[in-house]
């Protein structure tokens, strides 16, 4: 019963530690993305701030090397005017064409810086996008946090639930188990009582019975080795008896008994005829 | 002559060893006798020389070189025609009592007799008579045997 508690007491604090241990690396999680995203954002602001000083620069640079051409053009053309007037025409189509290729070239460069510009505002606004995707990823993983925040709220709250109802169930099947054991184990006692009073109320019968039949046959050998004995007896009696009459008698017996005896049988012959 | 020769050989000689033995005896000594009285004489057993003693001077005097073979022949054949009376026994008897006991049986029975002895210590004590072809048995054995019932009654009274 103990055993059965303990156990359902350490699943208890095992799924504990398990949603403890799942929070603990949402929150991780969690701060990590927002720090991971906080950095890009300065990042991309940082980028931005260059990016506007380096298009700013360049336009700046575009803008200067241009007046500085046209400045220059003007210059040579105010001295060929100066100059002379002959040349006025060829100075003027020279200070046209001149100024045709100063405005050309700025032009080109205007233009050069206008897509470096644009190349610059259009990284510029990939790198916007991308802050402004970082803010809503950010946005996203706020929500995504709170909503993991909640449904960690929910699973603990669910496991707890769950738990208290396991606890519960587990108590009860614990309780009915242990009512059925208990009589389960009393039907086999007493099943067992009687199966071994049977048991022995046979064995006894059955060894009586042995007995009486191994006492009964014992008494039939002894007496079939008592007749053979006798008759063995019988058939050698008169052997043994001479055999130790023999052995005894002639010793015994002197030569005087001997021929008295002989005398005797003569005689005895003689009575009876024998020899005539 | 023969009957006398006869009775006188038979006068101390009871069994069929003895006529044996002492036919030869008595052949060696009138050859002695009578043909070789510078010869060196035959060595005799003491009883045979006694026997030998026990005949008087007219018995040996009959006996010449003419007439010894024939006596001999005539004597052994005459010895021969003589029953024998068969006697076994639980033991071998001495000489001495062979004498007494051959007198005594021709004494009892008839005076021309032979016995012949015959040893089984299986006997035990007593004898067994063969006369004439027939056999009986006077023995302690025979009597065990005859009252075989009776001892076998005696045991068994003791058994139970």
């Amino acid at each position: 019963m103990s055993t059965i508690n303990s156990i359902y007491l350490s699943y208890d604090l095992i799924f504990a530690f398990m949603a403890l241990i799942i929070a603990i690396v949402f929150a991780v999680l969690y701060l990590r993305e927002f720090y991971l995203r906080q950095q890009q954002l300065k990042h991309a602001q940082k980028i931005l701030a260059e990016s506007q000083q380096q298009s700013l620069s360049i336009i700046h640079d575009a803008i200067k090397k241009s007046e500085d051409i046209i400045s220059e053009a003007e210059l040579a053309g105010i001295k060929t005017l100066s100059s002379s007037k002959l040349q006025t025409g060829k100075f003027e189509q020279e200070y046209v064409d001149q100024l045709t290729k100063a405005t050309e070239l700025a032009k080109n460069e205007i233009i050069h810086s206008k897509d470096a510009l644009n190349k610059f505002l259009f990284d510029l606004r990939e790198d916007i996008n991308k802050s402004k995707l970082v803010k809503q990823s950010e946005t996203a993983l706020t929500k995504t946090a709170a909503d993991v925040q909640e449904s960690l709220v929910k699973t603990q709250a669910g496991f707890e639930q769950f738990l208290g109802e396991l606890k519960t169930t587990i108590n009860q099947s614990n309780t009915i188990s242990q009512e059925l054991i208990k009589q389960q184990v009393n039907t086999e006692f007493e099943k067992f009582e009687q199966n071994l009073s049977d048991f022995l109320t046979q064995t006894e019968q059955q060894s009586m019975k042995a007995v009486e039949l191994e006492v009964k046959s014992a008494r039939q050998l002894i007496d079939t080795y008592k007749t053979q004995q006798m008759a063995l007896i019988d058939e050698n009696i008169v052997a043994m008896l001479e055999k130790t009459l023999n052995l005894v008698l002639s010793k015994k017996l002197t030569l005087k008994d001997q021929l008295e005896i002989i005398y005797d049988s003569l005689e005895k012959a003689k009575a009876e005829k024998f020899i005539v | 002559m023969a009957n006398k020769t006869l009775d006188t050989f038979l006068e101390n000689t009871f069994t069929v060893y003895q006529v044996r033995r002492r036919l030869t005896v008595l052949q060696l000594y009138l050859s002695h006798q009578i043909f070789g009285a510078n010869e060196k004489g035959v060595e005799l057993d003491p009883l045979d020389k006694a026997w030998l003693n026990s005949f008087d001077a007219d018995f040996v005097k009959s006996f010449n070189h003419k007439n010894i073979t024939q006596q001999m022949q005539e004597l052994a054949q005459e010895l021969k025609k003589i029953p024998t009376l068969t006697l076994i026994l639980p033991l071998e008897l001495p000489e001495n009592q062979t004498a007494i006991l051959g007198k005594w049986i021709r004494e009892k029975f008839q005076k021309s007799l032979l016995i012949e002895f015959k040893t089984d210590p299986s006997l035990i004590a007593g004898c067994v008579i063969i006369w004439n072809g027939l056999s009986k048995d006077y023995s302690m054995q025979a009597r065990i045997k005859s009252q075989q019932e009776e001892i076998l009654g005696s045991f068994k009274t003791f058994l139970k």
